[in-house]
């Protein structure tokens, strides 16, 4: 047998060698995040209108002290220090994918909890949450209108209405219909008994701005 | 001599069974989960609604916009040469192509920008470049360009250069230079005692929108 080792010891050292690195590149090493939902399944998990908070339901949450409110501040450091939700803990969207965030994610999954994303604007915490839903975070929730809104509460009624205040992003702001209808309008020429008078509206003069 | 050959064999056996082993890098065009969370954080993406209304007005052949609301909203009113990809089909093979051409910057929009920026990750994850998405959307665009913002008194050069932008942008898609239309419009007419006022019906006040 020693015979054997000492005459062949470079080949037996190669395969020595690449079993280890093998091993190594099997085992060892920082696991890949993988996607756990093919990209059909992120578009119909956007369907799904369940995953969305309302802002009012959150700050009533804040206000009795429900225990069961988990809130995640997406935005970086400074401006959560300025201010924010109850009790939300701060994860920069860039360290969502950091170990201390991913087993905190992981411990809410196991057990089933619901979690909450915003971030300065709705828009801020929707990204990051499709992305947790596509490596398999199911339990994640975004709340809708951000700080941004959330900020601004409790809202008079009137004083929403007036100013057009909506937290609902995707809500359309302008009758599309009665718009569409507008840019073709022609203006109408009205008959009087006699003559006809045709109706000119009068631009209203852009102003000049003022200046020097 | 057998065993060295023998050896040899076991050698060979060993990294033809490792390269099989190794997970498959195969999906070629799918970007990694961390790529696309620093992909979500960088703003590159967002195009303004006065950029993008820009290159509507100069009829730029680079931009492709893409509505991905319902059909239903896209064929009251879209914006002028859009396509309708409402964000379920986003996927479908028979928008590949479009999705996939170059030399043309495709830009998501929606009523707001949070539907356009999900087509906007789930394209952006299979790879698809130069995609983009319109901040404000379609809401932002009304706000801003056909309703119009009256700038302030102590409004900067720019805010009243950008104002007037604003201002001839709303000439171009409604064909009226008013704002608003809260004035009631006033008639001219060539027989001096016969004046008629024409009271245009405000625009604000939308039936289909608000919370």
């Amino acid at each position: 047998m020693k015979k054997f080792i000492k005459k062949n010891w470079i080949l037996l050292s190669a395969l020595l060698l690449v079993i280890i690195v093998l091993i190594i590149l099997m085992a060892g090493g920082k696991p890949d995040l993988k996607y756990k939902l093919s990209p059909q399944q992120a578009v119909a998990a956007l369907a799904d209108t369940g995953s969305q908070v309302s802002p009012l339901v959150v700050y009533e949450k804040v206000l009795k002290g429900d225990k069961g409110l988990l809130l995640v501040d997406v935005r970086n450091t400074d401006e959560f220090a300025k201010g924010h939700i109850g009790n939300a803990l701060n994860i920069p969207v860039l360290e969502l994918f950091s170990k201390r965030s991913l087993d905190f994610f992981d411990e809410l999954a196991d057990a089933k909890e619901p979690v909450i994303l915003y971030g300065q604007d709705q828009l801020q915490a929707s990204g990051p949450w499709l992305l947790l839903q596509q490596v398999g975070f199911r339990n994640v929730e975004v709340m809708q209108g951000g700080f941004d809104f959330y900020k601004q509460l409790p809202l008079n009624d009137s004083v929403a209405e007036a100013q057009h205040i909506c937290w609902k992003a995707e809500m359309p702001v302008l009758d599309t219909a009665e718009f569409g209808k507008k840019t073709t309008t022609v203006p109408p020429t009205i008959k009087q008994e006699k003559k006809p008078v045709k109706v000119v509206p009068v631009k209203k003069e852009t102003s000049s701005g003022g200046g020097c | 001599m057998n065993r060295r050959n023998t050896l040899l064999a076991i050698l060979a056996v060993v990294l033809a069974a490792g390269l099989l082993i190794i997970p498959n890098r195969g999906e070629k065009k799918e970007i990694k989960p961390e790529q696309l969370l620093t992909a979500i954080n960088d703003q590159a993406r967002f195009l303004s609604t006065d950029a993008i209304t820009e290159r509507i007005i100069g009829g730029d052949p680079t931009l492709q916009l893409i509505d991905v609301r319902p059909a239903k909203q896209f064929n009251t009113y879209a914006l002028p040469n859009a396509v309708n990809i409402p964000l379920d089909s986003i996927l479908s093979p028979s928008w590949t192509q479009l999705l996939h051409q170059p030399g043309k910057d495709k830009v998501f929009y929606s009523n707001g920008d949070i539907e356009a920026d999900a087509a906007w990750q789930v394209c952006t994850r299979n790879g698809v470049s130069k995609v983009f998405v319109m901040k404000g959307g379609l809401n932002h665009w009304y706000n801003t360009i056909i309703k119009g913002i009256e700038p302030s008194n102590t409004a900067s050069g720019n805010d009243l250069d950008l104002y007037s932008f604003r201002q001839s942008a709303r000439q171009y898609f409604t064909g009226s230079a008013e704002q608003g239309a809260d004035q009631p419009a006033q008639a001219e007419s060539t027989q001096k005692p016969a004046r008629v006022k024409v009271e245009r019906k405000p625009v604000e006040k939308s039936s289909g929108g608000g919370c």
